[in-house]
């Protein structure tokens, strides 16, 4: 058995779980929640959901041709299922996963469970989930928020490639903590697109990282974390793309950044006043303990330049 | 309505964020958002016992005077009652 440590959760499991079972064991000072993993079948998923009355069906919809189902058992446990990668079962306090994946290699698969199951599981153990990819920099969390298609992985990546160390990518669990909002590093893994890897690879330590494979376009990378343990974030970057700006600018986030906070935040559809709470105050002690820049990125601007006026801007932070 | 009197109910959530407030109906799931003049106006209502009271301290506050206060007080009131973010009694 394999432990690990990704979204503040103590991680075991048994099966091949590449990005999940290479990580550091569990130890330090934080505390970690405990979360197995292990393989189901079909018949114990029926088995389980068997004589559950009052099930409560949260999501079904078909996203880009596939269908997705969430339903949350009487009991609590919430069931997932993706015509695509499988069915998984999270329990109620997010201690156990049951996966039941699609014949398909578990890197595959594993990009659902490490995407929406994890997170899923971190948010029962009282995590906020985040999407967003993030860095450590100075002994501090850069968290990059937007959009899909903003470009959060590539400057992320490039961020590490100018010597940030890699903390997630896409989903990062959040905490209040006695210093600030903690970003826990996720699973080592990353998707990128292949020519911003080639660019990337040939100048930096992204060169040595594993490839696992291509799924949708994008190279699936086995990545080097900058550790197991949490850090306090100091930056919030929101990435918008607007073919109309002139010129890339990073400017103090307008309005409300808690709108803009909560506009990152994961599954809705749990909406107990437990997780509301939490949700509330992670969101509201970013705004309150991290910088926050809108970052206005215009279509001649890639990755790297937004990462140069990311860097600048966190440099101005600490002057 | 001198005893008019406003609080915050239990499933509320109230968060300051610098100069704004976030409240959060924990019934609904809903979030608010109130701006600086908004967020005045609670923590008034926070500090005074009553509506009367509260809008003496805003309107020497903001230099007008008591009744247009009053008024405006008590609308902001009853909208926040509407969506269920403060209980009235007395009046």
């Amino acid at each position: 058995m394999w432990h690990a440590s990704a979204f503040g959760l103590h991680i075991s499991g048994s099966f091949p779980a590449p990005g999940l079972e290479e990580l550091e064991e569990p130890g330090g000072q934080q505390r970690r929640r405990p979360t197995v993993l292990r393989i189901g079948s079909d018949k114990e998923i029926d088995r389980l959901a068997a004589g559950a009355t009052g099930d409560r069906t949260l999501i079904d919809r078909s996203l880009a041709g596939t269908r997705m189902r969430i339903t949350q058992e009487a009991r609590g446990a919430y069931l997932i299922l993706n015509e695509h990668y499988g069915c998984f079962r999270v329990s109620a306090d997010g201690g156990e996963v049951i996966c039941v994946p699609h014949e398909l290699p578990a890197w595959y698969w594993q990009r659902f469970l490490v995407g929406q199951v994890l997170p899923l599981a971190a948010l029962r153990h009282g995590l906020e989930p985040l999407h967003a990819s993030a860095v450590e920099l100075g002994g501090r969390a850069l968290l990059c928020l937007g959009t899909s298609g903003a470009g959060k992985t590539c400057t992320a990546l490039h961020l590490v490639a100018r010597g940030a160390g890699f903390l997630a990518d896409d989903v990062v669990a959040a905490e209040v903590g006695s210093e600030g909002v903690l970003a826990h590093p996720g699973a080592a893994l990353a998707s990128v697109d292949p020519g911003e890897l080639e660019r990337l690879a040939t100048r930096s330590e992204l060169g040595s990282w594993t490839r696992l494979g291509m799924m949708q376009g994008e190279v699936r990378l086995r990545a080097r974390r900058a550790g197991p343990d949490a850090v306090v974030t100091n930056g919030l970057y929101v990435l918008v793309r607007d073919d109309d700006a002139r010129e890339l600018t990073v400017q103090p986030l307008p309005g409300n950044p808690v709108a803009s906070l909560l506009g990152a935040t994961f599954n809705a559809y749990v909406d107990d006043p437990q997780r509301l709470l939490v949700q509330l105050d992670v969101c509201t002690g970013l705004s309150e303990a991290a910088a926050t820049r809108h970052v206005m990125v215009p279509r001649h601007a890639g990755p790297s330049e937004v990462a140069d006026a990311i860097l600048a801007d966190a440099a101005a932070l600490r002057r | 309505m001198d005893n008019l009197r406003a609080a915050t109910p239990a499933h509320v959530a109230v968060r300051r964020v610098a100069s704004e407030t976030v409240l959060l109906n924990l019934e609904t799931g809903v979030y608010h958002g109130l701006d600086v003049l908004g967020s005045d106006f609670l923590s008034a209502l926070e500090d005074h016992r009553t509506l009367a009271a509260a809008s003496r301290a805003l309107a020497r506050s903001y230099g007008v005077s008591c009744d247009r206060t009053y008024e405006d007080l008590e609308r902001f009131c009853r909208q926040m009652a509407d969506r269920g973010l403060l209980e009235l009694s007395g009046g």
